[in-house]
């Protein structure tokens, strides 16, 4: 049984068309199912787990990728498979899944090609994108082996299902666009410095070092300091953190031209 | 630099330390490992490893081949090439099937070279532990 997720901006009225043309598809294509709108009293993680206690559902989230991730975040460990319906010509998700944007998505979610991914872990919570703080006051330990101390980097990422970058859309071509590898058991850890633009100065980003870890310690040189984490983009995290790859997985629909 | 391939597995990625950062311990890889910042500590992978000019290495290393050309304080053991660079400073021993070495590189430290590298004289001396029992 499908299941439609959808967010919270599409009630819109400049998103009318769009969703009217993604379920004129859906219908068409003989997939169309419960329809869920999310809004300010209803959390999509509530919604999730509502729809996880019928058997083997497919849920499909439509909107934006940070929906998407947290939509994700519940389902693993479950049988019920994640799709995703982009409705941002920017969505970085679309572009590591391989899937078109708006209704040019549905005939993916008809196609069910379906992989299973893991995701991160941080201090025991659920992450499924990335992570990314600042380099200069911590203090990393990777696998309980070796040190890694940041001398002239700025920025640390640490890469579950991402973009080997730390823009999210560099204008760099696409042959060139590394993504990380969400399928095994480590985590890609970035180092390096990140662009800036500001009027008419540019910096490039320049990255610096790749590292590949099952586990990672991150704690602040200076005692009784904290650094924030930021995880998946929207929450925070304090220091000291435990960032592993997280053993549970998650079943996803992906598209044919995908980067994982 | 990180592989034209979009998808990068630890087995033939190659794990880069930049020369922003350091690294101290026992450092272990499945790839090949490219060094331009510090390592201190020792340096084992079952690919290469590839010290470039602005790296530098105080640790022993364990690998599949090495081209080097920073400097190193630390035995080298490898299974098949170490390729010295002239920019190359080693000091410490060297254990190899090949070795090349260019024009201005530095070797202070002994030098065993030729039949089988240090992994099949391993398992030669297991075969011969073997023979005797």
């Amino acid at each position: 049984m499908y299941f439609y997720i959808y967010d919270s901006f599409l009630t819109e009225k400049k998103y009318a068309k769009v969703v009217s043309k993604i379920e004129t598809r859906l219908a068409s294509l003989g997939i169309a199912g419960k329809k869920h709108q999310l809004s300010i009293l209803r959390s999509v993680d509530e919604m999730v787990e509502g729809i996880l206690k019928k058997e083997s559902p497919t849920i499909v989230v439509i909107g934006s990728d940070q929906t998407f991730c947290r939509a994700a975040l519940p389902m693993a460990n479950t049988n019920a498979v994640l799709g995703f319906i982009p409705t941002q010509a920017d969505s970085l998700m679309a572009n590591l899944l391989g899937l078109p944007v708006n209704e040019y998505a549905c005939d993916v979610i008809s196609a069910r090609r379906v992989e299973g991914i893991s995701l991160g872990k941080i201090n025991g919570q659920r992450f499924f994108s990335s992570l990314e703080f600042d380099a200069n006051k911590t203090k990393l330990t990777a696998d309980n082996k070796y040190q890694i101390i940041p001398k002239r980097v700025k920025a640390v990422k640490v890469i579950n299902l991402d973009l080997l970058q730390f823009q999210e859309m560099s204008q760099e071509p696409d042959w060139q666009r590394l993504a990380s590898n969400p399928k095994d058991e480590y985590l890609e850890v970035l180092m390096g410095t990140p662009g800036k633009e500001f009027w008419f100065l540019k910096r490039k980003e320049k990255r610096d070092s790749l590292f590949f870890v099952k586990k990672l310690k991150v704690k602040s040189k200076k005692p009784n300091q904290e650094i924030l984490i930021k995880v998946d983009q929207e929450k925070t995290v304090k220091t000291p953190a435990l960032i592993e790859s997280a053993k549970e997985g998650l079943k996803i629909i992906v598209g044919k031209d995908r980067l994982i | 630099m990180l592989g034209k391939d979009f998808k990068v597995k630890p087995e033939d990625a190659e794990t880069i330390i930049g020369t922003g950062v350091k690294v101290e311990g026992t450092f272990s890889a499945f790839g090949d490992v490219i060094v331009k910042g510090q390592l201190i500590g020792s340096l084992s992978t079952e690919n290469d490893v590839s010290l470039r000019n602005s790296g530098m290495i105080e640790a022993n290393i364990r690998a599949k081949n090495a081209s080097i050309a920073g400097e190193l304080k630390g035995n080298l053991s490898v299974d098949e090439k170490i390729e010295l660079a002239a920019t190359a400073k080693v000091s410490g021993d060297i254990h190899c099937r090949v070795l090349a070495i260019e024009e201005g590189a530095i070797l202070n430290g002994r030098c065993k070279v030729g039949g089988a590298g240090p992994n099949n004289l391993k398992e030669k001396k297991k075969e011969d532990k073997v023979e005797e029992k």
